[in-house]
């Protein structure tokens, strides 16, 4: 029988854990979707790296993107999609899962 | 960079910093979609909620008062009509502000139907009222509880949004 911790960590996705697609993925999930540049602002991260962090998650089926008008010019949007919300959601709890599991390497003892 | 299918699982201490990244990433998306609905959007659904009642009695009143009771029903679907129009509108008002499209919290939702439930329960009951009493004063109690309503719609959203941030 599998402890309930060893199922949370089960859900760790190393396609999300890279730092920048965890953010990305962090932006998308308090958002319903959000446009690419906002995205590169909010992480502070170039346009060429994201693109690339991006592509990685769309081909992984998490992250999907569509063009639509903002200010009058046609932007890319970005949202999670219902397989990559529940990939995140299973690769925080697994984070949490490995920190709460796990002791700390300064705890005595 | 990292190569996806052989990234060891991290240590203790390397998914506690990952928290902490996702967690000032998500305060920073928060804090930029604060109180979405902006105070043009409240004051119409006040308005709505407010003279709501009002329009019910006047489609319910017999003899008909300023309007025939089918024009005072063409001005409630109206008045529904705008308060349905106004939630998307300022969802895309804000979308287009920020570049995020700010995703509806459950409490919020929860808040929205009990909003439109209340409210229809409310104005059946006063409209029972008005039949049997004929006094338009019985819809001035579903009218402020309408904009008790939306007052506590507004204050539990701004809660639910600065705990999000927090």
């Amino acid at each position: 029988m599998t402890r309930p911790i060893d199922e949370a960590v089960d859900g760790f996705d190393a396609t999300i854990h890279a730092p920048h697609r965890l953010r990305i993925c962090a932006l998308l999930d308090a958002a319903a979707e959000a446009e690419f540049s906002v995205v590169r602002e909010h992480l502070d991260v170039s346009a060429p790296v994201l693109s690339k962090q991006v592509a990685v998650l769309v081909d992984a089926g998490y992250v999907a993107q569509r063009k639509a008008v903002r200010d009058t010019r046609q932007r890319v949007w970005l949202h999670l999609t219902d397989a990559g919300r529940a990939a995140y959601r299973g690769h925080v709890a697994a984070l949490r899962a490995i920190v709460e599991g796990w002791p700390r390497a300064d705890a005595p003892g | 960079m990292e190569t996806d299918a052989r990234t060891p699982r991290p240590t203790a201490d390397e998914a506690r910093a990952a928290l902490a990244d996702v967690a000032q990433v998500q305060t920073v998306a928060n804090s930029a979609m604060t109180a979405p609905w902006p105070w043009w959007h409240y004051a119409c659904v006040t308005f709505v909620v407010a003279v709501l009642p009002f329009t019910m009695a006047g489609a319910l009143a017999e003899p008909a008062w300023l309007l025939s009771n089918y024009g005072w029903t063409l001005v409630m679907i109206g008045l529904l009509f705008v308060c349905a129009v106004v939630f998307p509108l300022a969802a895309l008002v804000w979308r287009n502000r920020t570049g995020m499209t700010p995703r509806p919290h459950e409490v919020s939702l929860r808040g929205v139907v009990f909003l439109a439930a209340g409210m229809a329960g409310l104005l059946v009951a006063a409209g029972i009222a008005f039949l049997v009493t004929g006094s338009v004063y019985v819809m001035v109690p579903p009218s402020v509880a309408g904009v008790g309503l939306v007052l506590g719609l507004r204050v539990v959203h701004g809660r639910v949004h600065r705990r999000k941030q927090s």
